[in-house]
């Protein structure tokens, strides 16, 4: 239980991964946040397999998982976690630009957990993700190990 | 003056007085016929009126000479004598025929002195050569019976002139001439009998004459047979037919050349004639005349009854119907081939299908030929013996028709005319064959008439139908004018079924191209959500970064930036707000255009409520004086409806910003067809001239300066709208405030609210200060 309270940050966007680390920074939430730039490497990550085959095992305590992303997009991923018995009860937050409801209900569909449109201004945005990684990894209790 | 018998005549008398050598006048009674003869001595009379009785019996014409003299008298002076009898005689003559009614004779020595006569004073004012009757003798005429048939008078200007010698003679005068007078009339009334007589023969001869000049005058064929079924009359249109003559008919029971099954059904007809006594009708009777050719008739035969009622003889009428008949049958034939023709677009079934139909009606054989791409392809042949078929198609194969043959298909397509052979001769064969082999096949064909003619269309050949006959089976031009209507139609419906192909072809061709269109549509529909989705994602993250990134930067050099480094930030920072800003108004729009409508009953009320409750944070440092009137429920997309109050209302906010004493009314009206909206404000305003332009997307009637905005809510707003089939439009004066109205068609959904629910009447609008 080494990585207990780490956030999965599935972006590919670099100047978002900067604003939302400078976000999460702003409230102490940055050294808990485990960055991937695409759905490949997120679910590399989540099964500890390819790069990540080394590391600790635990779960993060939510995945922040935009929808565009190159290779495996975030409905993809989400998908795949939730067809997985030992994943399905992961928090998943999307995190994206799109206001789009094909999107929006797709993402409830597979069992998104909260679905979070990025605000231009970007104090509403700072304010979006520390709302965010303080419900998620510190106010809510996550589910029990599927194991 | 009634007589009873009627002595005609005048010259009777004549002769009597000349035979009687009277020396005194002598008058009739009838008509006052009266002469004088002045013949001397009357010894010899009797011998005279004996020469006279015999001249009398001679004299064959009597009648005709006493009808002639009665005549003369009646006409011509008849009326003169009269009045000078009565003149002469007076009122006496009544009194003297009255006499002969008694059978007695009158005798009158001097009128004047008579009492019997009663005439004395007209008598003496006479002048004295007036006075020609004195004397009178009248007696009557005797038949031989004894009665009286006339009456004999005598007169005489001298005072007893008729002594007793003068009495006897004119007594014996009128014993002869009595019985003569009688026999005479006898005579005459059997001439007239006679007469009567020949007149009716006369009569008859003439109508005979008569009716046997209208039944020869007819063209229907009448005849008479017996009960024996022989032939008693036949008129002038039946010799005619058959070629004999009325002798010949006269007496036999068959035609000899007519066929056998069609004179025993004639017979039968005729036997039931006689034995049922009523008529019998065949509406088309076949006949043949000497030229073996086959006609129709309508034959009506009735019975002649003799005087007990006995059908003794029948009458026959029969009509030449064989044109009506062909007229029918070809149009039949027509009809069937017209039902073919419409049955189906596939034209070489169908044209072979009117080819069946022609065997054996019309002919014993049938083909059609097409050209096709300058060839002529036969299409279809047909008989009804498959061997001969078989054969045709041998000969086809073995003795192709070339295509410059003077004569046939081939001729017929290339001239577009057709060809007549009635009977084919075999010279003709002769001359078409290649040689011994196809001499004895086409012979073997046993073709007897012939018929070609050109499948045309708008005046282009596209084939050929030909008619053969076999055995007895000629053509005529009738022939040919049916073949030639047949061949027009098969020719316009060959001509829809090409057409018609050519139109299916088109119009795959079209169906592809409009796949094509659509499914490049679709491509290019695909292409363009794509595009929004990436206009979504892709261009507003580059927004979100820039002004992300400016907060960064002033949170980390602010110490290091000086006044206008800020206002440049700032300046980034707005721009990027705005562009942000843009951007979702498109993204709402263009998903508006997308979106499904769920359409349910929304109070407008609520609503507008509702929208201004959450204007409250833009007016809190303002005055605006709200006024809502009453307002219909109607059936809409809630969710779309706010948009479009929304950004009505935040408009009446917007541009009565620089107002201190901003009014905004919303109120409606509802009609049986729509409900009609409307907000009014006492804001900027527009100029109507721009009216046109305020529903378009990011057209703007105000500088970004003068009022912010995208340009973008009222092109929503119109699209809401028209998707729920209403309209919007706006009524303005600068300066004066403005006036959007929406209209919604009424729906049986859309209830208005219940007035009691919204207070008393006239309390319709409330009043609310921000």
């Amino acid at each position: 239980m080494t990585e207990t309270g780490k956030i999965l940050l599935v972006e590919d966007s670099e100047q978002d991964v900067e604003l939302t680390l400078g976000a999460l920074g702003q409230h102490n939430l940055a050294n808990e946040v485990v960055v991937v730039r695409d759905g490949e490497q997120a679910l590399d990550y989540l099964y500890c397999r390819g790069n990540f085959s080394g590391r600790s095992t635990g779960n993060p305590v939510v995945v922040l998982l935009d929808i565009k992303l190159p290779k495996v997009d975030g409905l993809e991923v989400l998908q795949q976690l939730r067809n997985d018995d030992a994943l399905k009860r992961m928090p998943v937050v999307m995190l994206t630009s799109s206001r789009e409801e094909r999107d929006i209900v797709r993402s409830y569909n597979l069992g998104v957990n909260a679905y979070v449109v990025k605000p231009v201004e970007f104090q509403s945005f700072v304010e979006a993700i520390r709302e965010l990684g303080l419900f998620w990894a510190v106010l809510n209790q996550p589910p029990p190990l599927a194991q | 003056m009634v007589l009873r018998a009627a002595p005609e005549p005048r010259d009777t008398f004549e002769r009597i007085c000349r035979a009687s050598a009277l020396t005194w006048r002598v008058g009739a009674w009838d008509g006052g016929l009266s002469m004088s003869q002045s013949s001397p001595g009357a010894a010899n009379a009797n011998q005279r009126f004996a020469g006279l009785e015999a001249e009398l019996e001679a004299e064959r014409d009597l009648i005709a000479v006493l009808a002639r003299v009665a005549r003369l008298a009646t006409e011509s002076d008849a009326r003169g004598l009269s009045d000078e009898a009565a003149r002469l005689l007076g009122a006496e003559v009544a009194a003297v025929t009255a006499s002969f009614e008694g059978d007695s004779v009158v005798q009158s020595e001097d009128v004047t002195q008579d009492a019997r006569f009663q005439s004395g004073a007209l008598h003496a004012a006479l002048p004295p050569a007036d006075r020609l009757v004195r004397s009178y003798l009248a007696l009557p005429l005797r038949g031989a019976d004894g009665a009286v048939v006339g009456g004999l008078v005598f007169s005489d200007a001298r005072v007893g002139a008729f002594g007793a010698r003068q009495a006897r003679a004119a007594q014996a005068m009128a014993a002869v001439i009595g019985p003569v007078f009688e026999s005479a009339r006898q005579l005459r009334q059997s001439h007239a009998t006679e007469a009567r007589l020949r007149e009716a023969n006369d009569s008859y001869a003439l109508s005979q004459r008569r009716f046997e000049q209208v039944l020869d005058s007819v063209d229907d064929l009448i005849f008479c047979k017996d009960e024996r079924l022989r032939v008693t009359y036949a008129n002038a249109a039946t010799c005619r037919y058959y070629g004999v003559s009325q002798e010949e008919l006269r007496g036999i029971t068959d035609v000899p050349f007519n066929e056998i099954d069609f004179t025993q059904q004639y017979n039968a007809d005729d036997r039931q004639v006689f034995l049922s006594g009523e008529p019998v009708e065949r509406v088309e009777e076949p006949n043949q005349a000497r030229d073996g050719r086959t006609r129709y008739f309508h034959t009506v035969k009735s019975p002649i009854f003799d005087a007990r009622g006995k059908a003794v003889e029948l009458v026959g009428v029969s009509r030449n119907v064989t044109e009506r008949k062909r007229a029918a049958d070809d149009q039949k034939n027509l009809a069937a081939v017209s039902a073919i023709l419409a049955e189906s677009i596939d034209y070489e079934q169908t044209l072979a299908n009117v080819a069946r139909a022609m065997v054996p009606s019309v002919a014993d054989w049938c083909a059609i030929d097409v050209l096709e791409d300058g060839a002529i392809r036969r299409i279809a042949v047909v008989h009804n013996d498959p061997g001969k078929v078989a054969l045709a198609h041998e000969l086809e194969r073995k003795y192709p028709t070339p295509m410059d043959a003077a004569t046939g298909v081939p001729a017929v397509i290339r001239s577009g005319k057709a060809e007549l052979v009635p009977i084919i001769p075999d010279e003709l064969l002769v001359a078409a064959a290649r040689d011994e082999d196809h001499l004895r096949l086409i012979r073997a064909l046993g073709l007897h008439g012939y018929i070609a003619v050109p499948m045309l269309a708008h005046g282009h050949v596209l084939g050929a139908i030909s008619l053969v006959g076999e055995g007895e089976r000629t053509f005529d031009e009738r022939d040919l004018a049916f073949a030639e209507k047949l061949a027009r139609r098969a020719g316009a419906a060959l001509e829809n079924s090409l057409l018609y192909q050519e139109v299916r072809q088109l119009n795959e061709t079209l169906e592809m191209k409009v796949e094509q269109r659509t499914a490049s549509l679709i491509e290019a529909n695909r292409e363009l959500e794509s595009f929004s989705y990436t206009v979504s994602h892709d261009l507003r993250a580059p927004i979100r970064h820039v002004s992300g990134f400016v907060d960064l930067l002033r949170l980390h050099a602010a110490p290091q930036l000086d006044d206008k480094g800020h206002h440049y930030l700032n300046t980034i920072k707005q721009a990027s707000v705005q562009m942000g800003a843009l951007i979702d108004g498109l993204l709402a729009f263009s998903r508006l255009g997308r979106a499904e409508l769920s359409k349910r009953p929304v109070s407008l009320l609520d609503l507008v409520r509702s929208v201004v409750q959450e204007l409250k944070p833009e007016t809190h440092s303002r005055r605006v004086e709200w006024s809502i009137g009453e307002l219909p429920t109607v059936l809409a997309d809630a969710g779309m409806l706010r948009l479009v109050i929304s950004n009505l209302l935040t408009n009446a906010v917007k541009y009565t910003q620089r107002r201190d004493d901003a009014r905004i009314a919303v109120d409606s009206e509802s009609n049986e067809h729509e409900h009609v909206i409307w907000v009014k404000d006492n804001g900027a305003g527009f100029n109507m001239d721009y009216a046109h332009k305020l529903f378009g997307v990011f057209q703007r009637l105000h500088s970004e300066k003068e009022f912010a905005g995208t340009g973008i809510g009222l092109a929503t707003a119109r699209r809401v709208i028209n998707r729920h089939d209403g309209r919007i439009w706006a009524e303005s004066t600068p300066n004066q405030g403005a006036t959007f109205f929406v209209s919604l068609p009424r729906q049986a959904a859309a209830v208005r609210p219940d007035s009691d629910a919204t207070g008393a009447p006239g309390s319709h609008h409330e009043k609310a200060d921000s």
